[in-house]
This record gives C-alpha cells, sequence and structure tokens, in this order.
C-alpha cells in the first residue's frame, strides 16, 4: 500500500517540477523577444488600405490621394518622432538605465517606418509621375501647417485664461487699495481723536493752574493741531 | 510586423467617408475621425487635386498678406495703434488662409512678424496681457526671435510678474548674449524681483 503512495507522490513531484520548469523557461523566452510597440496603430494607413478596396461605391482618385496624403503625414509625424526620441534613447541605452527590449521597439519601429515610407513613395507614383518625389515634402508642409494651427489654438486658451486672470488681479488689487485707504483713515482718525483729547486735558491742567489770561494759548493750539 | 494592417470599416458617400456602423464622420465608438481626411479632401478639390511642386506659392496672397504688414507698421509710425493692430490682425489672418501645401516657412515668417509688431502696438497702449499673449506666440512659432522674448518680459513686468520676466529675458539673451537692452532690461527685472 505504501509504494502506491510513494509512486503517486513521485509521478506527482515530477510532473509539479516540470511544469514549474517549462513555466519559467517560457516566460525567459517570451520576455526576450516580446515588447511594446513604439508607435500605436497606422490607421491613416489602415484607412487608405481599405478605401483601396471599398468597392460599393469606389472612392474617387482625389479621396484616394487625399488618403495618401494622411498616410503620409503620419510618417513625417513619425520620423520627427523618432529623431527626437533617439538621442535620449541611445545614452539611456548606454547607461544602462533601460533594457535591450525598449532599444529594439525601437530599432523595428524605424525599420517600419522605413518600409512604410517606401510604400507611400511608389504608391503615389502610380498616381501621378514623381509624384513619389514630393509627396513626403509636400506631407512635412502640410505637418507643420497643422502644428501652426494647434499653437494657434493654444494661444487662444492662454489669452482667456491670463485675461481672467488679469481681471481677477485688478479687481484684488482695488480691493486691497480701498481697505488700505479704509484702515489708513481710521488710523488718522484715531490719531486725531488721541490728540484731541491730549489737548484737552491740557488745556484742563492750564485751566486749573493759572487765570484766565493763559486760557487764549490753549485754544489756540488746539486750533493747529486740527487744521 | 508590429502594427499588422487592419481592415477598417468605411463608406463612401459622396464626397464624403464615414464609418459604415454609425455613419459618422468622427465616431468615438469605432475610434475613428475622417475629418482630417475629408477637410483635406475638400481643399484639393479647389485645385483639382493638382498639388503643385514644392516651393510653388501663390504670389497674390503673400502679396496681399505683406501689403497689410506694411500698412500697419505706416499706422504704428504714426502711433495709430489700434488702426495698427486692426491691420496686423488681418494679416494674420490671412496668412492662416495659406493653402497646407504651400512653404510652411513663410506663414511662420509672416505671422511672427506681425505678432511682434502687434504686441508692441499694444504696449504703447498699455494692453500688456494681449502684448504678452502676443509676443508668447511669436515666441512659439519662431523661438529665435529674439525680440520676442525683450517684449513678453517688459509686458510681464508691467504686469508685476518680475521672476516670469528675468526668465523671459535670460532666453532671449541665450540667443544674442550681447544685446544691451535685454540686459538693461534683466538688471532691473532682476532688482525687483529682489524686493
Amino acid at each position: 500500500m505504501s509504494s502506491w503512495v510513494m509512486a503517486i507522490t513521485y509521478i506527482g513531484g515530477m510532473l509539479l517540477v516540470m511544469s514549474a520548469f517549462s513555466f519559467i523557461w517560457r516566460r525567459r523566452k517570451t520576455a526576450t523577444i516580446k515588447y511594446e510597440p513604439w508607435f500605436p496603430e497606422h490607421t491613416t494607413r489602415d484607412i487608405y488600405v481599405s478605401l483601396l478596396q471599398e468597392k460599393s461605391p469606389p472612392p474617387t482618385e482625389l479621396q484616394l490621394k487625399s488618403a495618401l496624403l494622411r498616410r503620409a503625414m503620419t510618417d513625417v509625424e513619425r520620423m520627427l518622432k523618432l529623431g527626437e526620441d533617439r538621442p535620449a534613447l541611445v545614452s539611456l541605452v548606454q547607461k544602462g538605465l533601460v533594457g535591450e527590449d525598449l532599444w529594439n521597439s525601437f530599432l523595428k519601429a524605424e525599420q517600419e517606418l522605413q518600409q512604410d515610407i517606401m510604400e507611400v513613395t511608389a504608391e503615389a507614383d502610380t498616381f501621378k509621375e514623381d509624384w513619389g518625389q514630393t509627396i513626403l515634402h509636400t506631407a512635412n508642409q502640410m505637418v507643420q501647417h497643422e502644428r501652426h494651427k494647434n499653437i494657434r489654438e493654444d494661444i487662444r486658451e492662454l489669452k482667456e485664461k491670463e485675461e481672467k486672470e488679469f481681471k481677477k488681479r485688478e479687481e484684488r488689487e482695488k480691493a486691497e487699495e480701498i481697505e488700505q485707504e479704509k484702515r489708513e483713515n481710521a488710523r488718522l482718525e484715531k490719531e486725531r481723536k488721541k490728540a484731541e483729547e491730549e489737548l484737552l486735558k491740557m488745556d484742563e491742567a492750564e485751566k486749573k493752574k493759572s487765570n484766565s489770561g493763559k486760557d487764549n494759548k490753549g485754544k489756540g493750539k488746539k486750533k493747529d493741531s486740527s487744521k | 510586423m508590429d502594427n499588422p494592417i487592419k481592415q477598417i470599416d468605411l463608406m463612401v458617400d459622396g464626397e464624403m467617408i464615414y464609418c459604415r456602423p454609425h455613419h459618422l464622420e468622427t465616431c468615438t465608438k469605432c475610434n475613428l475621425d475622417f475629418n482630417p481626411l475629408n477637410a483635406l479632401h475638400q481643399s484639393l478639390l479647389q485645385i483639382n487635386g493638382d498639388i503643385p511642386p514644392p516651393n510653388v506659392i501663390n504670389q497674390k496672397l503673400a502679396n496681399q498678406i505683406n501689403g497689410l504688414k506694411e500698412e500697419g507698421n505706416k499706422y504704428y509710425k504714426v502711433q495709430n495703434y489700434q488702426e495698427a493692430i486692426r491691420l496686423y490682425s488681418l494679416a494674420i489672418d490671412m496668412a492662416f488662409q495659406r493653402p497646407v501645401w504651400e512653404p510652411c516657412e513663410l506663414t511662420r515668417r509672416d505671422v511672427s512678424t506681425c505678432l511682434i509688431n502687434r504686441a508692441a502696438a499694444h504696449m504703447a497702449i498699455n494692453s500688456w496681457v494681449n502684448a504678452y499673449v502676443d509676443a508668447e506666440w511669436g515666441i512659439r512659432i519662431k523661438p529665435d526671435y529674439v525680440k520676442g522674448y525683450f517684449r513678453k518680459g517688459k509686458a510681464l513686468m508691467e504686469m508685476k510678474r518680475y521672476d516670469e520676466a528675468v526668465h523671459a529675458f535670460e532666453i532671449g539673451l541665450e540667443f544674442e548674449p550681447q544685446d544691451k537692452s535685454l540686459k538693461d532690461a534683466l538688471d532691473e527685472a532682476r532688482k525687483l524681483t529682489k524686493n
């Protein structure tokens, strides 16, 4: 009976070890290959390709050309992005701060972009001779124009915000000024009263001390201070 | 392939392209936006799809923009700032009418000059927020526009935002380290930040 138990634990244990090994092995293997794509989906390319296949009803040639230009624009944007990312990424890789997988993802993106650019120029030539030579240039201008317009939108928002803030600030400053004036007035009033009281006291003291002849002097003083 | 080609469920409806399931140009459900494509198609229709070769420009438009700018400068010189601002604004709007396939550099040049001039006109009539925003805009499209930093800083100082003014002057000086007016302005702004 105990030999049965022994055999089952033996086989069970072996199975456990083997599955654990295969799990770890597979995970390590996939870890070296799998990585996040550098760019999201290439939607403008997908639209162009889908439009080419559309039959009911088919698009006009101009619609196809527009779609190809939008695809070229995405490529230009990606080219600019890769150009910006490269130096930072290279230094990070050299310092060992990021893994190989990120670098591989970057290289793959570059490769795919080159391929897509070649496809775009080839497609452009099918519409018009030599369009392939200029389509990227045109797309680049269009990307720049679009950025320009985005800046204009940002500025419009900034202006609204700044105007609001300026108004608020002005109102606050005005309120503060009024407050300050009030406080200043109150202070002056207080001082005036105090001075008056003191004078009255002095007057009274003088009255007590001396006769009516010296009284005029005190009144004169009081008039001066109230001016 | 990282991003294999994906079939998009679209449809052609006359001059427009929509998503097929919802017949929408901008569809959040399909996560698709055909507006940029349709807009481009519209603008290409106006020239019959004949995209001119690079560096061909609409001279008429360029002359109009330039004319408005020059006129603005004239009014600025005789200190009619309101009129100058109006003309610069017209020139800017017109520069944005330039077809998207024409060299963007031209738009950048026209717009930034008009903006920096308009900033000066706004400063002349004590309209500090407008002056600041125009200068900021000019810098954003032409980051080496030194006058832009000067005017931005000056407007900020008038708004008592001395720290930001110092920052603007400092960046301007990075482009033009020997600029006397920038240096003086920076000294003044620094003094005021310390108070």
